[in-house]
């Protein structure tokens, strides 16, 4: 079966021209400019139905191209097609096929209750006052949201003015869904709910979802595919579950031992018999009595040989080996790929230029 | 054409709904600028007991231009505050939901923001203009049209400053006070400006525009000032309406602080 294409992008360029700092009267008569590029060659497509998570640290790039993407601004130079639509041309046309969520900035009104917001966009949207009531019911029914709607906005909680959001942009049923970064201040809970709302929404409608997030629990509870982007430059393109398997050459295992404590001081020298193991293939990163955590480095050694050499000083009651958080692996990702390109290379941005991006 | 005049309507009815939600502020906030406006009346009633022609400038003179301009100033403020917060929008990124909706984007900018003023001035202006037409016996046949053309120029002036608002961070300030003292000279007599001054008050800073040559026609009845003021006003819009969307070009490059993501 061929998937249908909703999101091509084809080499993104987009550079911003940014004033020097240099001195009062000087940039007041003389400005001088340079130009910081903020999305490098970017290419990548997203399949109609698919939740896609945009991930980056800041100054990465990643609301440039979402911006781009929905019709906010346009790219120095490169190919989209947001179902068919170029956004820069096509921004109006367009509209009506997206649906876009800002995070840190609302588009309800403040002193109103979210209901006359979702009217509003509904002329906006040219929906018929039938084809409105009905997907108003089925969505604020969807999101639990019936007695949210009716208070003015200003009287609502961060969690509760984030629903209203989310029903605001997919009141006219779009086909994409842009959404940057939506759980942005929000506790555990609400989070969640969020999270599960907007997996719920995609799933029954076929939405493609393109999300940006600093949280690594939005994309592993949200998405299915992972697109790390840093210095505009697009680092990797895969299955969530495999940047596990990818990138994860670590194991956290925790031992429950019959021991109060074994002799571990030892460790690297035991089980240096492995060919090529150094002093930090194996970590303890938790001691208490009965209680061992060790950080294993599993492309230095085997978590069979670590577990082999445990069990010659004791007998185990329970034993758990996990990967490490998603948050590690996203930095390690960074950290391989700062590796490969290091900082200060020309038009990359500056600490003080990602604050900008 | 349609699916634009239906959005411009629901986006009105929602700004006075959210005025009505704000009703109490807005009520006292119509008083005091009632007291405010007042305040110059005196003032004029002296100067005119002393000497009821000034150049040619007389209190009716006076009062039918204060009366358009305040009631210009008044119904700009309240139905479309949002052209005098452009600035503070542009900074803070707003126009970012505009541009991702399917209309204008200068209608959503304009009627999305209300603020609880501009009553006062309309009730005081209106309040005026009746007055002058009771008191002097002036025609308040072409009223309706004086004010709309007097409401275009102030529009146009007040979108016309904040769109410099694309290119000057926080210029918020700066906007207000040249939106007030556009007002500011509209309302002062006409014989001040002679020469030059009157060339840039009908062309350039068309401040003359939204008041002065509706009064001119009200007292003389040469209706070629009145096709003078209408054209004038069509054509300054059609000017403000051209430099903010080159500012929006401006914004959607990215070049501009509060813009980039």
């Amino acid at each position: 079966m061929v998937m249908e294409r909703s999101v091509i992008v084809e080499n993104l360029n987009k550079s911003f021209k940014v004033k020097k700092k240099s001195g009062f009267l000087k940039t007041l008569f003389t400005p001088e400019y340079r130009q910081l590029q903020a999305v490098d060659g970017i290419s990548f497509h997203l399949n109609q139905g698919e939740r896609v998570a945009f991930v980056g640290p800041n100054g990465a790039g990643k609301s440039t191209t979402i911006k781009i993407l929905s019709g906010i601004l346009f790219p120095d130079d490169g190919h989209v097609q947001i179902d068919g639509f170029v956004p820069w041309i096509d921004r109006r046309k367009m509209a009506y096929r997206i649906g876009t969520v800002f995070g840190q900035r609302s588009q309800l009104w403040y002193h109103l209750p979210a209901r006359d917001t979702f009217e509003l966009l509904s002329y906006a949207y040219e929906m018929s006052r039938a084809d409105f009531a009905a997907r108003m019911r089925y969505l604020t029914g969807a999101f639990a949201a019936e007695e949210i709607i009716e208070k003015p906005v200003r009287q609502l909680s961060l969690g509760e003015r984030m629903r209203c959001e989310i029903i605001a942009s997919l009141l006219h049923r779009p086909r994409i869904l842009f959404l940057d970064e939506p759980t942005v201040g929000l506790d555990v809970v609400s989070k969640g709910v969020i999270r599960d709302l907007i997996k719920q929404t995609s799933e029954q409608d076929g939405t493609t979802v393109l999300l940006t997030s600093h949280d690594t629990g939005d994309m592993e509870r949200v998405c299915d595919r992972v697109i790390v982007i840093d210095h505009g430059h697009l680092v990797t393109d895969r299955p969530v579950k495999e940047l596990r398997s990818g990138f994860i050459r670590q194991k956290v295992m925790a031992l429950t031992m019959k021991a109060e404590h074994i002799d571990f001081s030892m460790r690297n020298a035991a089980i240096a018999g492995a060919e090529g193991v150094n002093g930090r293939a194996v970590e303890v990163m938790e001691t208490q009595p009965y209680f061992l955590k060790l950080k294993i480095d599993t492309s230095q050694i085997l978590v069979e040989t670590v577990l082999q050499h445990v069990m010659t000083q004791t007998s185990l009651t329970d034993i758990t080996i996990e990967d490490p958080p998603m948050e590690d692996i996203i930095t390690s990702i960074y950290a391989q790929n700062k590796a490969v390109r290091p900082t200060g290379a020309s038009g990359s941005p500056s600490p003080q230029d990602t604050a900008l991006l | 054409m349609a699916a634009e005049l239906r959005y411009f309507w629901a986006l009105l009815c929602m700004s006075f709904k959210s005025l009505a939600a704000q009703r109490s502020a807005l009520i006292v906030r119509a008083c005091l600028a009632l007291v405010n406006h007042c305040a110059y009346f005196p003032v004029w009633y002296i100067i005119f007991s002393l000497s009821p022609d000034i150049m040619g400038w007389t209190m009716q003179h006076a009062l039918f231009t204060y009366g358009l301009c305040i009631v210009s100033l008044g119904t700009v403020s309240l139905i479309a505050f949002g052209l005098r917060t452009i600035p503070e929008q542009i900074d803070h990124g707003e126009f970012d939901a505009y541009l991702t909706l399917p209309r204008p984007v200068l209608i959503s900018a304009a009627l999305s923001s209300p603020k609880n003023s501009g009553l006062g001035e309309i009730i005081l202006g209106l309040g005026l203009l009746i007055f002058c037409h009771i008191h002097y016996g002036s025609s308040l046949l072409f009223l309706p049209l004086l004010i709309i053309i007097g409401c275009v120029i102030f529009a146009s002036s007040v979108l016309f400053f904040a769109t410099i608002g694309f290119w000057i961070k926080q210029f918020y300030g700066s906007a207000d006070e040249m939106y007030f003292n556009f007002n500011l000279l509209a309302n002062r007599p006409a014989p001040i400006f002679t020469g030059a001054l009157q060339f840039i008050a009908l062309t350039f800073v068309p401040v003359s525009l939204m008041a002065r040559v509706s009064v001119d026609y009200v007292m003389t009845h040469h209706l070629i000032l009145l096709v003078y003021a209408v054209i004038g006003a069509v054509a300054y819009a059609f000017i403000a309406v051209s430099f903010f969307h080159i500012g929006l070009r401006r914004y959607e490059s990215g070049s501009r602080f509060g813009v980039r993501g």
